[in-house]
């Protein structure tokens, strides 16, 4: 059910890279929507799923954009990886600091970027400075709206199920 | 937090074993394509290409219909207007065609006369740009070819010249490589002396002629072409423009070149057969355009 649950959320996150990458072609070096989805699901501390859907969402990170096929793919199971292993020692639940597990679950993922590309390319070019801060705020402030939006769903559907009124038939 | 009690597929102890497995598996499959990063690509990549394009294509297609609709509304206030502009074009063209005819005639009669047979550019086929991607060391498009899949290596222009080659055909789609990649070479001249050099992408969209001697007479202004010397692509499609020349090291210029085709506004491009050069040919030839 997870594993759905995951493969749907990766479906809708494509979509909306597809659908920024066609409105603006330099959507990819401000937002990283498959990063996103990575960290938020590697909240619940289950590092394997942390791992998994790092590794799925950067693959396909990998394969929607050009370059060397799976070096998103190992940034992103990093970082996926390690914010299940942080949030199993940390309590997050407040907007301040979910954005900071984001944001430097971001920094994290381009300093891995950087430190890859830096130690296996012949010719290394590093996005420049601005552009790397614009993504890992950016990074913050979509995993702040995305949790924000999950937790009023889950109030709301909570606040149904208590409420729902049951129409019980007796029969004829 | 997000969900609640899940069942665990392994321990924290396999788990991270898993991990260090994964890493180490990455680093070979980047290692692997690094002696042409343009060039190699593995299975499990272009398998997930072929599972991801379709809805690049689906996506493309609801901008055309959002976008188109726009158009349309556009269109039919000056329809009258660009009708009358584009008669007058096709009898400017008209003539020119008339002109193009006699030189050919011309040429096919002086080719004849000298036995010269010179290399045909072939059909063109038209394919639609799915997405592109321009983040840095990442500058690719995926292009939709329909039935007729493309094949490694395929030159591919736009109206205003070169954009690239193919790279990785996956069914019917097919990811370009393009020429301001880094890791791409053109073999190339410019128009006017016919002096032959190499084009190579330098990132941030724009390119570099080298190896062209600081004796060849090069202004700023001149345009570069194709020379039909890579194996790849034929000879006169548009590179690009002379931007900026100095003395640079050694005995060549240093050329900046501003390609021809904006590659930030491609949505339609086109396929060049590949003019393949027999294997015992390419021994010991030029390794451009890789």
């Amino acid at each position: 059910m997870r594993g759905l649950r995951f493969a749907g959320a990766l479906l809708v996150v494509t979509v909306a890279h597809l659908l920024g990458v066609g409105f603006w072609s330099g959507f990819g070096l401000v937002f990283d929507l498959f990063l996103v989805l990575a960290i938020f699901n590697g909240l619940d501390g289950d590092t394997f799923a942390g791992l998994a859907g790092g590794l799925v969402a950067g693959l396909v990170a990998d394969a929607v954009s050009g370059g060397l096929y799976g070096l998103h793919g190992l940034a992103d199971s990093i970082v996926g990886y390690g914010t299940a292993f942080a949030t199993q020692r940390l309590v997050v639940q407040r907007s301040p600091s979910v954005f900071l597990v984001f944001t430097l679950a971001a920094a994290l993922q381009q300093l891995t970027l950087a430190t890859v590309t830096l130690l296996m390319l012949p010719h290394p070019e590093f996005t420049s400075y601005p552009w790397v801060v614009a993504k890992v705020i950016a990074t913050g402030l979509l995993g702040v709206i995305a949790f924000l939006t999950r937790r009023q769903l889950l109030a709301r559907f909570s606040l149904w199920r208590r409420t729902r009124t049951v129409r019980v038939r007796l029969g004829r | 937090m997000p969900p609640g009690p899940t069942t665990r597929l392994l321990s924290e102890r396999g788990t991270r074993w898993l991990l260090v497995v994964v890493l180490v598996a990455q680093l070979f499959l980047i290692a692997a394509q690094l002696p042409d990063p343009g060039g190699n690509s593995s299975l499990l990549e272009a398998s997930l290409l072929r599972a991801i394009a379709p809805l690049g294509r689906m996506v493309d297609r609801l901008y055309d219909l959002v976008g188109g609709f726009g158009d349309e509304l556009h269109l039919r206030r000056t329809l009258l207007e660009e009708n009358r502009r584009l008669k007058a074009e096709v009898a400017r063209q008209r003539q020119r065609a008339m002109e193009a005819w006699r030189l050919e005639q011309d040429l096919e009669r002086l080719s004849r006369a000298l036995d010269y047979v010179g290399a045909e550019l072939g059909p063109l086929r038209a394919a639609d740009v799915v997405f592109v991607d321009h983040r840095p060391f990442q500058r690719t498009l995926v292009l939709w070819t329909g039935g007729q899949a493309a094949e490694r290596n395929q030159p591919v222009v736009a109206v205003d010249g070169l954009v690239g080659r193919i790279v990785l055909p996956a069914g019917a789609y097919a990811k370009v490589q393009l020429i301001t990649d880094r890791s791409a070479s053109v073999g190339a001249m410019i128009e006017r002396n016919r002096r032959q050099g190499v084009v190579r992408g330098v990132g941030a969209g724009s390119l570099e002629l080298d190896f062209v001697s600081l004796q060849a007479d090069v202004r700023v202004g001149d345009r570069v072409v194709t020379a039909g010397i890579d194996g790849i692509y034929p000879r006169g499609l548009p590179v690009g423009t002379v931007l900026d020349v100095r003395p640079g090291e050694e005995l060549f210029h240093r050329i900046r070149l501003r390609p021809a085709v904006d590659m930030g506004q491609l949505d339609l491009v086109y396929l060049l057969p590949r003019l393949a050069v027999p294997a015992e040919m390419r021994e010991g030839g030029p390794d451009a355009g890789s």
